[in-house]
């Protein structure tokens, strides 16, 4: 669509392993965030023990980017906590903005979004699972 | 509400108020006639009426049959036209001629049980003998191949026409019931705001889908039904039948190809799709390979409308719209 690295194999990868996609059967808290104006919809599910993700689950309904980085947050988000998330939340949110490559504290493999740098209108589409995950998370801990 | 609902239920509140009535339905018309076969007028014992049978130029007349009819309890067999000496009287100047099937009574518990299915989305077809009276319902998309009117009212239902049959009992006026014509308009981008309003105007059901917020807002389309899921969601939850039509607007494949791909494996009378040739053959190779056949996306109208050179979103909406109504009355196009 707007650039084909975008679409290159490692996000599509991603995008089609879905990693964690599904429901859980009681979860601690969940949020559904959505992007207005393009459509893309992230609901996340956790359950959380002693302030670390113990399990979670999400249903993606959206564009390739989306699906990716929810796919990346199934796999690595395990056993994080909710400081963890912000933190790789914000340091996608550099990848993608000034191009500044993820810390070692980051989720491993966020740097296979640095072709989104080029594209502006679609950092949104990476972000928001992120924030769908935050909510979730602060949503368990009400 | 149609009209017919109008007629049926104003004659069906006389009825339970203990007034007499009799309702008329045009049965057959031939040449040009006001109103086709298949409206209903109904009396009642006062002689105040609902509906027509004509465009005004028999009614009077078919008032005052109802009257007798209501007196004698007996059904009777009109016919208005240029070959009857009263059709000038009458002012039947359009040079048509119209039969009218009229009988006492409501049928209160026949109409019930037809509004019933209706609100299910169930096509119904009530069938009268013409000459002895008797009158039940066949569902003809489920009718058994041992019923005798099954074929003939499938017909009628697929058509959305009133005609008669002749059967081994006498003649059958069938008249088709079908649910309302639902247009789900997928993407509440500028080309659905008049597409919308000008399903609403021909009489049909709208619902616009988007889930992108920022475009499906009543602000944008006020006094239309809106729905903020995904397509196949709403889909899954209202139905596609064989009375919907599908159109997708929004050119972006994570909406709109869910919405096709849903309305390929439903009964949907409409399917368009706006986008170039190129687009429509991207689309087409990547539903293929969800594994539809060449000739189930030949269902998918694409560029979507009729070529009438449409270029502003009124224009284009009109050009959708011609065509929907094209595939709805294949029977009653001149070049079909």
């Amino acid at each position: 669509m707007t650039d084909p690295d975008v679409y290159q194999g490692a996000l599509l990868d991603l995008a089609r392993q879905a990693t964690g996609a599904g429901r859980l059967e009681a979860p601690d808290g969940s949020a559904t965030l959505d992007n207005p104006l393009c459509g893309d919809r992230a609901t996340f599910e956790v359950r959380v023990r002693a302030g670390r993700i113990e399990a979670l689950a999400h249903r993606v309904r959206g564009c390739v980017l989306c699906q990716a980085t929810a796919s990346l947050l199934g796999r690595e988000a395990l056993g994080a906590g909710a400081a963890e998330v912000s933190g790789s939340r914000r340091a996608a949110a550099e990848l993608l903005g000034e191009g500044r490559p993820p810390g070692p504290d980051a989720f491993p493999g966020l740097s296979s979004f640095a072709p989104v740098q080029a594209v502006p209108s679609r950092h949104r589409c990476v972000l928001l699972p992120f924030d769908a995950l935050s909510a979730a998370l602060a949503a368990a801990g009400k | 509400m149609t009209d017919w609902e109008e007629v049926l239920e104003r004659a069906a509140a006389w009825s339970e108020a203990g007034l007499g009535v009799a309702v008329a339905t045009v049965a057959s018309t031939w040449g040009s006639a006001p109103r086709p076969a298949g409206s209903h007028l109904a009396v009642n014992d006062r002689g105040e009426f609902v509906g027509s049978v004509s465009g005004g130029c028999i009614e009077a007349a078919v008032v005052g049959e109802a009257l007798s009819a209501m007196r004698d309890g007996k059904a009777r067999r009109l016919r208005y036209g240029v070959s009857d000496e009263r059709a000038w009287e009458l002012g039947l100047a359009c040079g048509g001629t119209v039969e009218v099937h009229l009988e006492p009574g409501a049928r209160r518990e026949l109409y019930a049980e037809l509004r019933r299915d209706l609100e299910a989305r169930r096509p119904v077809v009530m069938a009268t003998n013409l000459e002895t009276g008797a009158a039940r319902l066949v569902h003809p998309f489920e009718a058994a191949g041992t019923d005798p009117l099954a074929e003939a009212a499938r017909d009628a239902a697929a058509r959305d026409q009133t005609g008669t049959v002749p059967t081994a009992d006498g003649e059958v006026l069938l008249r088709a019931y079908n649910p309302p014509v639902r247009v789900f308009v997928v993407g509440a981008v500028h080309v659905a705001q008049p597409l919308s309003q000008m399903v609403k105007l021909a009489g049909h059901d709208v619902l616009v889908v988007d889930p992108r917020r920022s475009f499906a807002t009543g602000d944008r389309f006020p006094g239309v039904a809106l729905s903020q899921e995904y397509p196949d969601e709403a889909f899954e939850r209202v139905g596609l039948d064989r009375r919907s039509a599908v159109v997708a607007l929004t050119h972006d494949p994570k909406i709109d190809e869910p919405a096709l791909a849903a309305a390929l494996r439903s009964e949907a009378f409409y399917l368009g799709a706006l986008g170039s040739r190129k687009t429509q053959a991207a689309r087409r190779e990547r539903l293929a390979r969800q594994g539809f056949s060449p000739s189930q996306l030949d269902r998918i109208h694409g560029p979507v409308g009729l070529p009438i050179g449409a270029v502003t979103p009124g224009e284009i909406a009109t050009a959708i719209l011609a065509e929907m109504v094209a595939c709805l009355r294949p029977a009653k196009r001149k070049d079909g």
